[in-house]
């Protein structure tokens, strides 16, 4: 109390002097305090959030760019659907493009040679059969009527084709004829017809001229390497050859050239299956013969027989082939092995795209383009 | 007086903590900053005196080492330098040793063929002995030598291989990158023999050290109580000598037990590898029979000459559409006391083939 009262005498004995100084020197420090403390704040603030913000948009920047040759190493999602991204490409066309095939074969060559088509490639086939002469636990065989001669092979393929219509055409899009000592990349046949619709009547193979008295644009498939028919091409086989003006009746004579010629009366069209660059996917022989056609003369039979020109890309196959021939048993195994199961590191990854659509009308098969006669 | 000048100081120390601690993180963010970027730009400077890379790759692995697995392929080339030995003959010269030459051999550091004639076509070490199996012995030991003498420091490891033998480099490369080439250890496929360690098959191609070829040449070319030369199998003799001299023999076998060198040729051991052949029989480490090779496989053998071509159409060409390859994760060093570990675990395995 006493205290208190003390003050305030001392206030009321010097009002003006003690209220202006104190008033002056307290609005100075503050004000000087105030001002350069929140410039130096705003001044620190300003720069260093500018810097960092600078600092991230280019990290992301980079970021991003460098992540663009990792997305172009990947498998290309544009084409799947949201709900299925962690689906293969592979996956997606075994799904897309249903694939039937059907293997020529005899009961010999059953356990040497059958049995192993179905444990490597023909697993990949959405349905797999195998046209024979009796029945077998071990394979899905067809029996045929047909008797196991080699000059019996072109009947044996029109009741294999006409059987497949009745009975199986439900079953898949494309229908391949193989032999038991073929080898086919199931998807990259799959990336080849992919463009192709099942209802243009169409098929593909290795093209070859066609023999004997023809007209200028014919051509059969090899039957070795094997061919594959549009659902379309198959309803039109098996509903016309019994035509005597247009397919040979009688059993006899080589099967794939009967088919050419049966196929083109019939108005099949006999596609070009080669890649964007002319590069053969079909190959009527084993991977050697192409690779090593830089030490076989000009006399090579292949060149004198092939439709389109193989000497525009020779020792060039194409990096997604489909079909090669003469392979035999354990060979096939190998082929497995070093495509399906090998991991080779510092192997560059490819972007895949699926390849657009083909009508019908678009459709453009171009000539023979081969000079040897 | 004092109640009046309280609530000035304390706001004027808060206002000071605030200062500081904002002054605090903003110098540590931008230290972090410097930092990072100064470890990009010494990362740089050492990229940049690798002139064997074009800017377009120095600036792919400036940023990601291994961004895709075509620049892993390249970077391993410099990360595991292996120089390759390959024993010809003049007859073999124009055939096999071209094939080598042309396909596998293309993607060693180095690569030297070890023949008694010279060749205006290939690397050739001419060692003036006459063809015969006797010789090979002594053909492998001059070459070990003269390799010694002049590329001991410029290479981490040192492949002997046959001109039959086909060897997939990036799969030796990605095997050997965890390994310290200063170890004393190489790898092959190991078969047993009448020494504990056994030796590494010759045609199936085996692999040294840097420092097992220094220990061979210094401690065992050079003594006169073992290693002695004669006329018997190559191979065999090199593991002894190996044996002798301390080189460990490491075990190359991936994680399913199947081996990754081969001795034979895929068209042989498919499906899988038979019972009762000659093969069974030799193997340090008894195969899995469930399958024939491993998917990381290095080497075959016995390869015929168009056989070549078709492992490089397979390997290097041609595509399979739409399979997803899961890229291949780098495997980390091993350090010091790991690769002893790993080193000593190998030197005390023993054979469990009985055949």
């Amino acid at each position: 109390m006493a205290g208190e009262y003390i003050i305030l005498e001392n206030s009321s004995t010097y009002p003006g002097f003690h209220s202006s100084s104190n008033g002056l020197a307290n609005g100075m420090y503050r004000s000087a305090q105030r001002i350069s403390t929140d410039r130096l704040v705003l001044l620190i603030l300003l720069v260093s959030t500018t810097v960092i913000g600078l600092f991230a948009y280019w990290d992301v920047m980079v970021l991003n760019a460098g992540a663009l040759p990792l997305s172009r190493g990947t498998s290309s999602v544009d084409y799947m659907e949201p709900g299925l991204r962690n689906e293969t490409l592979a996956e997606k066309m075994h799904r897309e493009v249903r694939v039937l095939c059907w293997v020529l074969t005899t009961p010999k060559y059953h356990k040497t040679r059958a049995i192993h088509v179905l444990r490597t490639w023909g697993k990949r086939c959405n349905k797999i059969y195998f046209m024979t002469s009796e029945p077998d636990d071990e394979l899905p065989t067809v029996v045929l009527t047909k008797p196991d001669r080699y000059e019996m092979l072109w009947g044996k393929t029109k009741e294999a084709f006409v059987h497949i219509h009745e009975q199986m055409r439900h079953e898949a899009d494309w229908f391949i004829k193989a032999d038991d000592d073929t080898y086919l990349f199931l998807e990259n046949l799959r990336y080849m017809l992919y463009p192709y619709s099942p209802e243009t009547p169409i098929y593909f193979g290795f093209n070859y001229k066609m023999v004997g008295t023809h007209q200028k644009n014919e051509s059969y498939m090899s039957g070795g390497s094997g061919y594959v028919l549009s659902r379309e091409a198959l309803r039109i086989f098996a509903e016309g050859v019994n035509d005597t003006t247009k397919c040979r009746q009688e059993d006899d004579h080589a099967e794939d050239v009967e088919m050419g010629k049966c196929l083109f009366n019939l108005g099949v069209k006999a596609g070009d299956s080669r890649d964007e660059q002319l590069r053969n996917r079909f190959y009527p022989i084993a991977p050697y013969g192409a690779l090593l056609s830089g030490n076989v003369g000009m006399d090579f039979w292949l060149y004198k027989y092939a439709y389109y020109n193989p000497r525009s890309c020779m020792d060039c196959l194409s990096e997604y082939p489909v079909a090669f021939h003469y392979v035999h048993s354990k060979q096939l195994y190998v082929y497995d092995y070093f495509n399906y199961q090998f991991q080779l590191s510092g192997r560059a990854q490819v972007a895949e795209r699926l390849p657009k659509k083909i009508r019908e009308e678009e459709l453009v098969i171009p000539e023979s383009d081969n000079p040897v006669s | 007086m004092g109640s009046l000048f309280s609530p000035k100081k304390i706001l004027q120390s808060q206002y000071t903590m605030i200062l500081v601690m904002i002054r605090n993180i903003i110098f540590l963010v931008l230290g972090i900053m410097l930092g990072i970027r100064l470890t990009d730009f010494i990362g740089y400077l050492k990229l940049w005196r690798n002139n064997d890379l074009r800017a377009s790759e120095k600036a792919a692995l400036l940023k990601y080492p291994v961004a895709s697995e075509e620049h892993l392929a390249t970077w391993l080339r410099r990360e595991v330098r292996i120089l390759c030995l390959v024993l010809t003959m003049p007859s073999s010269h124009a055939t096999k040793a071209a094939l080598v030459n042309r396909t596998w051999g293309a993607r060693c550091n180095k690569l030297i063929f070890m023949s008694s004639q010279t060749d205006s076509n290939l690397n050739i070490l001419q060692i003036n002995k006459s063809e015969s199996r006797k010789n090979l012995y002594a053909k492998v030991r001059t070459g070990m030598a003269y390799v010694h003498k002049h590329y001991l420091n410029e290479y981490d490891w040192f492949l002997k291989a046959d001109d039959d033998t086909y060897i997939v480099m990036e799969n030796l490369r990605l095997f050997l990158y965890p390994y310290d080439p200063e170890s004393s250890v190489y790898f092959g496929c190991r078969f047993k023999a009448y020494f504990s360690q056994g030796y590494m098959s010759g045609g199936g191609g085996y692999v040294l050290s840097r420092d097992a070829l220094r220990r061979l040449n210094l401690f065992a070319l050079n003594s006169t109580t073992i290693c002695k030369l004669n006329g018997e199998s190559e191979d065999v003799q090199i593991g002894h000598c190996l044996q002798d001299v301390g080189v460990i023999a490491g075990d190359t076998r991936d994680f399913q037990g199947h081996h990754r060198f081969l001795p034979v040729n895929p068209f042989t051991v498919f499906p899988t590898i038979l019972s009762n052949s000659w093969l069974e029989g030799y193997f340090f480490h008894k195969p899995n029979k469930s399958d024939c090779c491993a998917a990381s496989a290095i080497s075959f053998h016995y390869v015929k000459d168009f056989e070549f071509e078709l492992f490089e159409f397979f390997l290097y060409y041609m595509r399979v559409f739409g399979l997803h390859r899961t890229p291949r994760a780098l495997p980390s060093r091993l350090g010091f006391r790991q690769m002893n570990e790993r080193l000593q675990h190998w030197s005390q395995q023993v054979t469990d083939n009985k055949n």
